[in-house]
């Protein structure tokens, strides 16, 4: 017995040796939770947002983001855009280093953005580029006429364009080893378990940094995530249990904000209920209930696309639903209608309560739920064959309204409704070239309209991004965009 | 000295089956009280199980309003919930278990009764599912087959069967000797026969000791499922997935955790000392196991 | 012995061969691909992507290259983790789910055959109905109830353990105890069952005639064969508190084998959910093997040649 105790006693203290000079206490380091682990922290092969909340921390674009998710000028001072709206000329900064001391240059750019779309690379995120001319040998027209000066060439103008330069996915790229020029470098990684970042020297901006250590690490459970934050162990948490909210006083550590993501449900068009029905349904659910007591995070109703807090695009918010002709003397639906939904506590709860809302206002119809597995689902919306409805949600990869409609795009590979209007198509690509913003307000107006006036999607909330952010923590500044970078944070002296 | 140590094995004995029986009584009465509740119980209140009340969220245990057991965070009767969530995981064990009995018994019997190169075969098979992750390869059908009870039934049973078929191999080895089936072998029956008439009934003690002890197992996995999110489709539910909705909301409403969490624990609990007092008493010799 | 154990060893490679082939087939039946993401991808880039992992030939070849690459030990690259190869993710969660195992299974042989053999020396007394019914509670009350009650307890109300991670030698408490419940109460009940069969057995009463004490009696000849029935059932609850439990792993967020299967399977990476069934049923079978060699050692009856 007394062995097998000592066996234990052995065993405990090897894995306490090999780790016991971290210490989480330290004023000058922050431990943030991820939803999960980020399956790469290569800038050009992640795929996910817990990818991204990584990369923003050890990569800089042309531009970055502030503390307010606002584009500044990053690696980039200075920029130009030539009269035909077509050639941007970036000028980068002066003495601009990699994490290892050498020097960043305009070609590191190009090495970047050429292997985002190499085909091999397979990276998701090559379609940031495609307003991008590409030469007759299917090359970038990227240029690097010198070290310091980055010439971009579009083929056509395109609004958004500086905004997608500050997604982590067009990061300069260092030959060779993996380098960094973000405000902080990589000092440990595990693909599955914590990343730990130092502040790196050769920042530009390196003064500035506060926080010296940051450690990342990935919570598969909300709830695991949420036991950490109250047991001291994480300072800030990249979400909140639903649980949190029904409390009697909510923590003051709780920080919400509108975000750029929406939920929807949408029909499949290729086998649709009238036009009139799917008013009805969208009619008879009582969103604010939805928003207010059953999911109760501060998520805002949605009655049309896009999102209050979007940056261009300031449209009338509410009542945007239109009543479809004819609702006012149709019969009430009868029937059978079966709505898919990927599994997920939320989404069961928003799915039960639909059913319910929907089940009171018409007895004659019968909804059915079925939960899917989230690939499932998935494969289903992308070959179009489920029935009835699916519950789909979209959230902005940069602050733009002209995405949130795009989704409806006849060849948007997120359009799974299958809905095409020839007419919403050109006012689309109308809407990308524009770039008068008075214009292109009234032009995304119209579009909305369209949309509500065909019902291809029911709109129901839009999302609110929600972390616990420990009292220890200033400098945390909610934003439409939910983006952090650690460089604005600082730990108050406690 | 020899009798008095085998008088004392005996009165040692019969106090041992006795306090057992005594257990096996208080389970089985506890359990057979558990399922007629789950039967009764949605009659016996007037709120449905899917029913929401968006005024009466997470209210606590009380007698007004017949909200026995409270209500959840959609505000949907607890009471109601529990009753109809234990006729799904009791379902789901009895079913599942049903499904491996007949597979495992109609393999196992017919292996043991071949024996040989057919035996060695059939085993061998079974050897290489054995070696197949249990969890895994049920999470995949899951996955595949989509979110039906009816295929939660199948997939958990189709797996289950391969205990049951190799304790019942064993047990029709050792049958295969017995006098009765040599009888029957030499007056001419055919081996169909045999294994049905005269192979198979004499197989049921095991199989319902095993049995009674395979349902609590399935209910586990059920709840299993359940928690990673591959359970029961809303608005059924089962005490799996009670259980696990109750565990996100224990800090604030904590009976929605503990009655499910009971109730599941009660019911696995009296079904194992069920199978346990099963098993001595249908095979005294073999002691207790 | 060494000839049956090598022939059981060479009778493990068609085993896994149809373990292997079985699971591939089952992946790649699963609706949904690993490139499925939240960012829906034009139908171009799929095909970009099912073309830069090869998903675009014939499953026959793609099992075929498989296990060409196996030969070399090769488990080839995970379709989630573009950055990684499988045998890097299954190298970085082994050790993690391993040392946990092994602590689990430590911890549950130990106080699972002490509650046994004090159950079966004080039968039906007080110290064998509390003992039994704590074994029975924890066989029956599931590990994802326990764990965040103990999370709620020892981590958030007293503070006294951290809730999740594995940093320092305080961060095994809870896992490991959890993990190692249900195992300690089956082991405390089957130890204790044949406990009680050996004690009435010949061979007992003659050493008690023969005026042996108690506690040599228990230890030095009982304990002994007492095992057998446990062994049996271990070899698969070894594997499997090896290979990690999906249910403690995710609750108190510890990077091992458990938490990939689940992820592996839902995200559709195909290499890596072949590679962890194989990791898996290799074990397994070894441990198999391991069980009833150790028969030969701890009954004299078994013989194998």
């Amino acid at each position: 017995m007394r062995a097998y105790r000592l066996v234990i006693l052995l065993a405990l203290g090897l894995v306490g040796c090999g780790e016991s000079e971290s210490n989480p206490e330290s004023t000058s380091s922050i431990v943030r939770g991820l939803s999960a682990a980020p399956e790469s922290i290569d800038p050009q092969l992640a795929r996910s947002v817990a990818s991204a909340v990584v990369l923003t921390d050890l990569y800089e674009g042309l531009l970055t983001r502030n503390a307010e998710g606002q584009i500044i000028a990053g690696a980039a001072i200075s920029w130009e855009l030539s009269a035909d709206e077509r050639q941007y000329t970036f000028r980068l900064r002066e003495g601009l280093r990699w994490s290892d001391g050498s020097a960043l240059t305009a070609g590191d750019f190009v090495r970047g953005w050429t292997m985002l779309i190499a085909d091999d690379t397979a990276a998701f995120y090559a379609d940031l580029l495609n307003p991008v001319r590409r030469t007759s040998d299917g090359r970038l027209a990227v240029e690097a006429s010198d070290d310091a000066t980055l010439v971009v060439t579009l083929t056509a103008p395109t609004a958004d364009f500086l905004e997608r330069l500050a997604h982590p996915a067009l990061a300069p790229r260092a030959s060779g080893e993996a380098r960094y020029n973000g405000a902080y470098q990589l000092e440990q990684y595990a693909p599955l378990g914590s990343i730990t970042l130092l502040r790196n020297p050769y920042f530009h901006a390196a003064d500035s940094v506060a926080i010296v250590r940051v450690e990342y690490q990935p919570f598969e459970q909300e709830q695991t995530e949420y036991a950490a934050f109250r047991s001291g162990t994480v300072d800030v948490t990249s979400r909140v249990p639903r649980a949190v909210f029904r409390q009697e006083t909510r923590p003051d550590t709780l920080r919400t904000a509108p975000y750029l993501g929406v939920v929807y449900l949408s029909f499949n068009m290729r086998d649709a209920p009238s036009a009139v029905t799917r008013c009805q349904l969208s009619a008879a659910i009582d969103r604010k209930a939805l928003t207010e007591t059953i999911i109760g995070r501060g998520e805002q109703p949605a009655y049309g696309l896009i999102p209050p807090g979007v940056a261009n695009g300031v449209l009338p918010f509410e009542s945007r639903m239109q009543a479809v002709d004819g609702v006012d003397s149709a019969s009430q639906p009868t029937g059978e209608l079966t709505l898919h939904y990927a599994t997920s506590d939320e989404n069961r709860v928003v799915a039960a309560a639909l059913q319910e809302m929907w089940r009171s206002a018409y007895p004659d119809l019968k909804v059915t739920l079925a939960n899917k597995e989230f690939r499932v689902l998935l494969s289903e919306s992308r070959a179009g064959t489920f029935d009835g409805m699916m519950r789909r949600s979209w959230v902005a990869d940069y602050n733009d309204a002209s995405q949130f409609l795009a989704i409806l795009k006849s060849d948007a590979a997120a359009n799974s409704s299958g809905f095409a209007d020839a007419r919403l198509d050109t006012l689309l690509a109308a809407i990308d070239s524009t770039t008068d913003p008075a214009q292109r307000e009234r032009l995304l107006h119209a579009a909305e309209q369209l949309i509500a006036a065909q019902v291809p999607v029911i709109p129901l909330y839009f999302f609110v991004s929600k972390h616990l952010v420990a009292r220890r923590v200033a400098g945390w500044q909610d934003n439409p965009l939910d983006v952090h970078p650690s460089r604005f944070l600082r730990l108050l002296d406690e | 000295m020899m009798v008095a140590a085998d008088r004392k094995a005996l009165g040692w004995q019969a106090w041992y089956a006795m306090r057992h029986d005594r257990l096996l009584i208080v389970s089985a009465t506890l359990l057979v009280l558990i399922v007629v509740a789950v039967i009764v119980g949605p009659w016996l209140t007037p709120h449905s199980y899917q029913t929401m009340d968006l005024s009466a969220v997470l209210i606590s245990p009380q007698w007004a309003d017949y909200r026995w057991f409270g209500t959840d965070d959609l505000g949907r009767d607890l009471f109601a919930r529990v009753m109809h969530g234990g006729r799904v995981s009791l379902l789901v064990g009895i079913v599942s278990t049903f499904v491996s009995l007949v597979v495992g018994v109609l393999y196992g019997a017919t292996a043991g009764y071949f024996g040989g190169r057919v035996d060695h075969l059939m085993m061998r098979f079974v050897d290489i599912l054995y070696a197949l992750p249990f969890m895994f390869f049920v999470i995949l059908l899951m996955v595949l087959f989509g979110r039906n009870i009816l295929l939660i039934f199948v997939a958990i049973g189709a797996v289950n069967w391969l205990d049951m078929a190799r304790i019942v191999r064993g047990q029709t080895l050792a049958l295969r000797r017995r006098e009765y089936v040599e009888a029957a072998e030499m007056a001419g029956a055919s081996k169909r026969r045999i294994i049905f008439r005269h192979i198979v009934p004499n197989l049921l003690g095991v199989v319902v000791v095993y049995a009674t002890l395979t349902v609590p197992q399935v209910i586990l996995i059920e709840s299993f499922l359940s928690f990673i999110g591959l359970g029961v489709q809303e608005p059924m539910t089962s005490w799996g997935a009670l259980v696990q909705r109750g565990t996100e909301l224990m800090s604030i409403a904590p009976w929605v955790l503990v009655i499910p969490s009971l109730m599941l624990a009660v019911s696995l609990l009296c079904l194992n000392f069920v199978g346990d007092g099963l098993r001595d008493a249908l095979d005294p010799k073999d002691g207790h196991r | 012995m060494l000839r049956y154990t090598l022939s059981r060893l060479v009778s493990v490679i068609p085993t896994l061969l149809l373990v292997m082939l079985i699971t591939f087939l089952l992946v790649h039946a699963a609706p949904g691909g690993p490139f499925d993401n939240e960012r829906t991808l034009p139908p171009e880039m799929q095909a970009r992507l099912q073309a830069a992992y090869g998903l675009d030939q014939p499953l026959w070849v793609q099992f075929g290259n498989y296990i060409g690459g196996l030969m070399q030990g090769d488990l080839g690259p995970s379709f989630r983790y573009p950055q990684s190869t499988v045998n890097e993710l299954i190298g970085d969660a082994a050790p993690v789910s391993l040392l946990l195992g092994s602590l689990a299974f430590i911890v549950a042989v130990i106080f699972g055959s002490a509650a046994g053999i004090l159950a079966a020396i004080r039968q039906n007394r007080a110290t064998d109905h509390v003992l039994m019914t704590v074994a029975m509670t924890g066989i029956s009350v599931p590990a994802f109830v326990v764990a965040p009650l103990l999370v709620l307890l020892f981590a958030i109300t007293l503070r006294w353990l951290p809730a999740s991670g594995l940093s320092t030698p305080w961060h095994f408490i809870l896992p490991v105890f959890a993990l190692a419940l249900p195992t300690a109460a089956y082991v405390a009940r089957l130890i204790r069952a044949s406990m009680l069969e050996v004690l009435k057995g010949q061979f007992i009463r003659t050493a008690r005639a023969q005026g042996l004490s108690s506690r040599t009696l228990v230890l030095r000849y009982a304990l002994k064969p007492a095992l057998i029935p446990v062994v049996s059932y271990l070899g698969p609850a070894v594997a499997a508190l090896l290979s990690g439990s999906v249910v403690i792993e995710q609750i108190f967020n510890i990077p091992g084998l458990g938490r990939l299967f689940i992820q592996s399977a839902l995200n559709r990476d195909y290499t890596l959910v072949m590679g962890l069934v194989i990791l898996y049923s290799t074990l397994l079978v070894l441990l198999n093997l391991i069980v009833d060699l150790l028969y030969a050692v701890l009954d004299p009856r078994v013989r194998y040649r």
